[in-house]
């Protein structure tokens, strides 16, 4: 199981398929144990991914047949899949955070204007 | 001074809400006494040393998925720890409504099926500290 994580301090995280700086998200596959100590430590941080109470409690304060959103450790995660309480809700964890397109500035009725006035060459 | 009954705790375990099953409680904790005595002295003194915490819960065992049993039975058969949280009553953590939290909890036994003819199955699990933090009281 692999979960995603955001490099929350101002270090190079380097993994198999490259480096990873503060504030960006990557997926890669920890055991449970090198997961717990990097969250622990501040280092990363879990990206949520959506689950589905499919047994008969409350998790995370949703009801059975309700799915919620939680970054949850490896180690729960598998406690409470293999325990029947919940399970993953589709396939790759949500992309969260992407990079935002660059935004054009729309032009404005003036520079509009300047352009259809200048003379072509 | 307000007293009241315990009617309406609240009981998570590992982020499972258990509290429809729970019925009984016992949060605490000791620290070692730490033997410190010297020649001379009068009294023994006592230092603290290392404290422990626990949170013992009694549960009308369940066999259903994702209740009492399941949900005990994966906690302990990994080591990794969890979280374990009671409170006074069901809501949210407040001064009066303290959370009594053990954020890294480990079982380490596990007796699921006890009892006598014609009575209630219980089981009673002990979440003992695994971590640094030990037991915990946040308000918010």
């Amino acid at each position: 199981m692999t979960n995603k994580y955001r490099n929350l301090l101002p270090l190079l995280i380097h993994t198999e398929d490259g480096a990873y700086g503060q504030g960006e998200i990557f997926e890669k596959e920890f055991t449970e144990d090198e997961e717990r100590v990097n969250v622990e430590s501040g280092l990363l941080e879990i990206i949520p991914r959506r689950y589905k109470v499919v047994g008969e409690s409350v998790v995370h304060g949703a009801a059975p047949g309700q799915t919620f959103e939680a970054g949850l450790l490896l180690g729960n995660e598998a406690q409470l899949i293999a325990s029947g309480n919940i399970q993953r809700v589709g396939g790759p964890p949500p992309e969260l955070d992407p990079e935002p397109e660059p935004v054009k500035p729309k032009p404005t009725k003036k520079a509009a204007a300047k352009r259809s006035a200048k003379p072509k060459e | 001074m307000a007293t009241f009954t315990l009617v309406d705790c609240l009981v998570i375990v590992n982020s499972v809400t258990l509290s429809d099953h729970a019925f009984g409680l016992d949060v605490g904790g000791d620290y070692e006494e730490v033997e410190a005595t010297p020649f001379g002295s009068t009294a023994k003194l006592l230092r603290k040393g290392l404290p422990t915490a626990q949170i013992e819960i009694k549960f009308y065992q369940d066999y259903a998925a994702g209740s009492v049993y399941a949900t005990c039975l994966s906690l302990f058969q990994t080591t990794t720890p969890f979280q374990v949280e009671v409170r006074p009553t069901s809501a949210g953590r407040a001064p009066t409504n303290p959370g009594h939290v053990i954020a890294q909890a480990l079982l380490f036994s596990f007796h699921p099926l006890s009892g006598d003819i014609g009575g209630m199955s219980v089981y009673t699990a002990t979440f003992k500290n695994a971590g640094n933090a030990g037991m915990t009281f946040p308000t918010a």
